[in-house]
């Protein structure tokens, strides 16, 4: 029991050390100027405004884009599907670019959401008081928009290659 | 419990449910709120204060022709042809927007945040020469 018991507190003692992180100096190198985070400091309140602006405008931008791709999956690439499969026409390259639009779909909501959530990080940071902080998430911020507006350049070369391949399917009927 | 006790037990129960009702309400209001914005939801939600459709917004999309395919029919060159001059359009409408979720809004220039000053390299001091 005794060996047990101490066989027990070495493997708890040992994962321990195995999990901790190893402490070291900080070594951030400051990524704003001090001229650039004097001018944060002072424009905060400006650069917020800026912010609510453009948080407003993507809302509106991803409410014209949601539609649109759902008005091309729903009113026109399901409907082409299904008459092709009534008339014994299946496509399995429309098939499978039918698939992979519905998923872009998904994937652009996901990443809009993942960017709205760094955006909403992003204004609640205190620019005036901490304005390197500010700048580390805004970083973030343009990464996840980044993402955001490769997503948007998918759907829209996935677009292109289902006009292609219908424009195929038509030469062979 | 004698009848005098009655009452009072009834007055207590009937507090702790009214407790215990308010209590669950606000439990499952507040879960429905963090799935509410964990989902994704609330940034789609255009009811929002400040997030409401303008109203050129809304005239617009009630001005825009729907393009719907049929799914019944034959298949052939001229219902192609169709099929092709609808997703023109459509993408006529996407392509209406440029660049979306472009890096330009939030640049540095964009938010007045001035572009970090590259020192020069200093210039290494000339060894004087040496008198022959």
């Amino acid at each position: 029991m005794k060996a047990r018991f101490r066989v027990l507190i070495l493997s708890l003692v040992a994962l321990s050390a195995l999990v901790a992180l190893p402490v070291k100096a900080d070594d951030k190198t400051p990524v704003l100027s001090k001229e650039q985070a004097g001018a944060i400091s002072q424009s905060c309140d400006s650069i917020k405004q800026s912010l609510k602006k453009l948080q407003k405008a993507d809302t509106k931008t991803r409410s014209y884009l949601g539609g649109i791709y759902e008005d091309f999956i729903t009113d026109l690439i399901s409907p082409l599907n299904l008459r092709l499969t009534r008339n014994n026409l299946p496509n399995t390259t429309l098939t499978t670019l039918h698939s992979d639009l519905i998923l872009k779909r998904q994937d652009f909501a996901q990443k809009f959401t993942l960017y709205e959530q760094s955006f909403e990080v992003l204004l609640t940071a205190d620019c005036q008081n901490n304005p390197e902080d500010f700048y580390q998430k805004l970083q973030e911020t343009r990464k996840a928009r980044n993402t955001l507006e490769q997503s948007t350049e998918a759907f829209r070369m996935l677009l292109e290659k289902h006009q292609n391949a219908v424009q195929t399917l038509k030469g062979t009927l | 419990m004698t009848p005098e006790e009655l009452p009072e037990k009834k007055n207590h129960n009937l507090l702790l449910l009214g407790i215990g009702a308010t209590l669950i309400a606000m439990l499952t209001t507040g879960i429905s709120i963090i799935i509410y914005h964990k989902s994704g939801d609330i940034y789609l939600d255009r009811s929002r204060p400040g997030f409401l459709p303008d109203k050129e917004e809304i005239e617009d999309r009630s001005d825009d022709e729907e393009y719907i395919f049929s799914e019944n029919g034959p298949v052939t060159k001229y219902d192609l042809d169709e099929y092709l001059k609808m997703f023109d359009e459509e993408l006529k409408d996407l392509d209406e927007l440029k660049n979306p979720y472009s890096a330009e809004p939030l640049s540095d220039d964009a938010l007045g945040i001035p572009p970090k000053k590259v020192e020069p390299a200093p210039v290494p001091e000339e060894e004087p020469a040496e008198e022959y």
